[in-house]
Formats: C-alpha cells, structure tokens, sequence
C-alpha cells in the first residue's frame, strides 16, 4: 500500500468515503492500524467499525 | 494542448459538485485544482497519459434521493483516443461507500478525529495529502 489521506471525522465519529475495489487500512489515534478490503462482491454501502483508543 | 471532457459516471450515483485535484500534473509546488459540477470538467493534456487525483468535498447524489459529501480518489489512463475526441470517461460503477465509524475504548464517538486512510496503489507517492 502506498499513499495516505488525512480525513476528519464529523460530531458522530464518522466519515464517509467512496473507494473502488482493493485493499486499504486506517491509522486511528492510539490505536493499532486497522485494515480492510473492498471488494466487487460489497453492498453498495459498508460501516467499519474501528477502535481508536486516545491516548492522553 | 487538447481539451478533454472528463466525464465521472456511476449507475448509482452522480457527483453534484466536487473540487478536483490532480497530484500528476506538474505545477509550481501546487496541486492543480478546479470544479467539477455535474460529474463533469475538463483538462488540457499536451499528450496521451495517467490523471490521478481526488474529487475532494464531492457532493454526492444518490439516485435513492440520498445526498453525502465525500472524498473520491481515482486514477484513469487518458488514451490517444479519448485525447483526439476530447472526451474521457471514467466509470465510477465499482466504487462503494464506506462509513468508518470510530470510538473509543468506552465505545463512544470520536468526534472530529483524523484519521488516516492508507491507500492501495491507487496513486503513486506515498504522500499524506489532506482532504476535507
């Protein structure tokens, strides 16, 4: 994998994005990173769930 | 320099307004930009080759009525063809929308986090680049 984006998450912890088909991972804030696939076969909508537990 | 309409198209959705950037393209330290309104711009090519960028605060319109802003990335190689029709269409029908929900150990929001999202191979550099 190569590249990054940098998103903000909205008031609710969220944000919305639209990928084609492949494999990628996000780096939440203290927490270990975290990857996944988006594949052909998805619906055409898909929550991730991700943990990030702030470090203070 | 050839003009080429670039068309961004999908069954399911249409993209209203986006801000487009392209990270190929030499310029003076910046990333060229400019709008996108009703899934379409145009670029001026010099010659046949790979445009690769993101359609960043892109208002998207689901045809369910449902409208969502969100970033796009998307790399299209621009044939000698489309450049001599002036017309390149990328077909967007393969992309999924993803909400990434984050919280904390206490499972509550993480509002107004950042957080990085890693790339597959869809642009080349390695660069962390912002958006939103």
């Amino acid at each position: 994998m190569e590249g990054s984006l940098d998103l903000h998450a909205n008031e609710d912890g969220e944000f919305t994005i639209l990928l084609p088909p492949g494999k990628y991972g996000t780096r939440p804030p203290g927490g270990p990173p975290v990857q996944f696939e988006v594949t052909e076969q998805d619906p055409d909508q898909r929550t991730i769930e991700v943990d990030a537990p702030v470090i203070r | 320099m050839n003009t080429v309409k670039i068309e961004f198209t999908s069954q399911t959705f249409v993209i209203e307004e986006a801000l487009l950037v392209l990270y190929n393209f030499p310029a003076v330290g910046l990333f060229p930009s400019q709008m996108v309104k009703g899934g379409t711009t145009e670029v001026a090519l010099d010659r046949p080759r790979e445009i690769c960028g993101v359609l960043a605060d892109s208002k998207v319109r689901r045809h369910d009525g449902r409208v969502f802003l969100a970033p796009i990335e998307f790399k299209h190689e621009i044939t000698p063809a489309e450049l001599t029709s002036g017309l390149a269409v990328i077909d967007m029908n393969a992309y999924k929308e993803l909400v990434i929900r984050l919280h904390d150990a206490a499972q509550r929001p993480l509002a107004n986090a950042i957080i990085s999202l890693i790339l597959n191979p869809l642009c080349h550099g390695g660069k962390s680049r912002s958006t939103c």
